[in-house]
């Protein structure tokens, strides 16, 4: 079953034309890896995947519900409080967290589904310890931000957006605010949410976690997809001539 | 009238209603007000926000003092109508004034939010008003009682200068009983009545802040 479809996304920055027809498609339970050089519109383009950003043209398409029409060219989006609703179907983990600071572990990962979802509290938290759980932060559901490491806090943000049940989660550079030998622990658990069948797009710079756990890579380079497929033979058999140099100079 | 302990200690009480009360009516009033002079400096309506700052610049610019005068006697001087109560227009100077300094402050606590706290909001579906009552306002509260704390304590001296205009409040009536008994040491006595409650308001002050430091 089809989660997401995009087509031909462009979003243009003032004079600066950042992503130049993006199209591709995502299937249930599938992990893509958008791997590319850093300023090639990565980060924008799961902005206007998660609706943070407006695309000028092309049209989204999340979980069968066709959120972004292209209308002669132009990108058509539902009203504010609409989009908000259909937007709920997908989430997104930040490079830099974004916890609420002043809210607990538990809290953080209970204020939307109560406020947006109204679930009642006891059945918010129940669903929080257990994805808490899940995430190996059991013993930490009381703590508050602060006293987390970065991986730990990665980890809250993780179940955060978990608890939202979202139909696709976008992750940005999940591991690249942290220590080296931090990003192990969140990497795992993002590996035991493919194996739990959560669909995923991870853009990284960890090659190696990149083609063990996506199904399928894409490489944006300068606002163009310039080649996909399956993670695997892309990153260990690159066709194109950019692919290639880009995949050599990460090695090194 | 004598200059006994006890006597001097029971006017200076009964003066001390018009500092409180001006120090209680500033607060009440202009901490709110000073919230819509902060929405009114950030509105997108350019001439609005450029008007209001302005309007900040001047009260921020000039001394208190002057602004009490003008709010006593420009009445009179423009209008002709002499102010009838001049404890009600000191405290409307002090509130203006004091509202000026409090949308800076909540200025600077709304700009020191991260946008990713917002942008977290949206991604979660959480709406404006959720947003702001649920994440941002706990947030800026805790950043601006600091910076509150010193302008209220500096609001307790100020409250001295409502004498300016012949408000009784207790240094002027020292400064009486001085001129009638020529006993000088009552005037320094109220000293210890800013001090007793500055430092009240210094140590409440700290028990909020203590109360928001559970978290950074
Ligand atoms: N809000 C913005 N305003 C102007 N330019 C932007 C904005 N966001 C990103 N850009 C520009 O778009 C280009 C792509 O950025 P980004 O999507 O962050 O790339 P990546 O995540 O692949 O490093 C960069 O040149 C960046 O400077
Ligand atoms: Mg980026």
């Amino acid at each position: 079953m089809e989660i997401l479809k995009v087509e031909n996304i462009n979003k243009t920055f003032d004079d600066l034309h950042v992503l130049k027809g993006v199209s591709f498609c995502m299937n249930k339970g599938e992990v893509v890896a958008i791997i590319g050089s850093s300023g090639g519109g990565k980060t924008t383009l799961l902005r206007c995947l998660t609706f943070l950003e407006k695309a000028d043209c092309g049209s989204i398409t999340i979980d069968g519900d066709n959120i972004v029409a292209d209308v002669e060219g132009k990108s058509v989006y539902p009203n504010d409080e609409e989009l908000r609703k259909r937007a709920l179907k997908v989430g997104l983990v930040f490079q830099d967290f974004n916890l609420f600071p002043h809210k607990s572990v538990l809290q953080n990962c209970t204020l939307a589904p109560t406020s947006v979802l109204k679930l009642d509290k006891a059945q918010a938290e129940e669903n929080a310890r257990r994805v808490l759980e899940q995430v190996g932060l059991s013993d930490k559901v009381d703590a508050y931000p602060y006293q987390l490491s970065g991986g730990q806090k990665q980890r809250v943000a993780i179940a955060r957006a978990l608890c939202m049940n979202p139909s696709l989660l976008c992750f940005d550079e999940p591991t690249s605010a942290l220590d080296p030998e931090l990003t192990a622990e969140v990497l795992k658990v993002i590996k035991d949410l493919k194996d739990h069948g959560v669909t995923m797009l991870i853009v990284t710079h960890e090659i190696d976690f990149a083609r063990e756990v996506a199904d399928t890579a894409i490489f944006l380079d300068n606002g163009v997809i310039l080649e996909q497929g399956n993670a695997k033979e892309l990153i260990d058999n690159p066709k194109n001539e950019r692919t290639k140099e880009f995949l050599k100079k990460i090695a090194e | 009238m004598t200059s006994s302990f006890w006597n001097v200690t029971q006017e200076l009480l009964g003066a001390s209603v018009y500092t409180l009360g001006l120090f209680a009516l500033t607060i009440i009033f202009a901490v709110p007000l000073g919230f819509v002079v902060y929405l009114l400096a950030t509105c997108k309506f350019k001439p609005v926000s450029a008007l209001t700052k302005v309007f900040i610049w001047i009260i921020r610019g000039t001394p208190l003092m002057l602004q009490i005068i003008l709010f006593v006697f420009a009445p009179g001087l423009i209008f002709g109508i002499a102010v009838s109560n001049r404890f009600i227009w000191v405290t409307v100077a002090f509130v203006i004034n004091y509202s000026a300094y409090f949308a800076e402050i909540y200025r600077g606590g709304f700009e020191s939010i991260p946008v990713g706290q917002y942008e977290a909001c949206k991604i979660l579906g959480m709406t404006k008003s959720q947003t702001f009552f649920k994440v941002i306002l706990p947030q800026v509260i805790k950043r601006v009682v600091p910076p509150m704390g010193n302008e209220i304590i500096t609001l307790v001296k100020d409250t001295s200068l409502a004498n300016v205009v012949g408000i009784t409040e207790i240094i002027i009536t020292a400064n009486g009983i001085t001129n009638m008994t020529g006993a000088i040491w009552p005037i320094f006595y109220t000293g210890v009545f800013y001090l007793i409650f500055s430092g009240v308001l210094t140590l409440a002050l700290r028990f909020v802040e203590k109360k928001l430091d559970y978290y950074r």
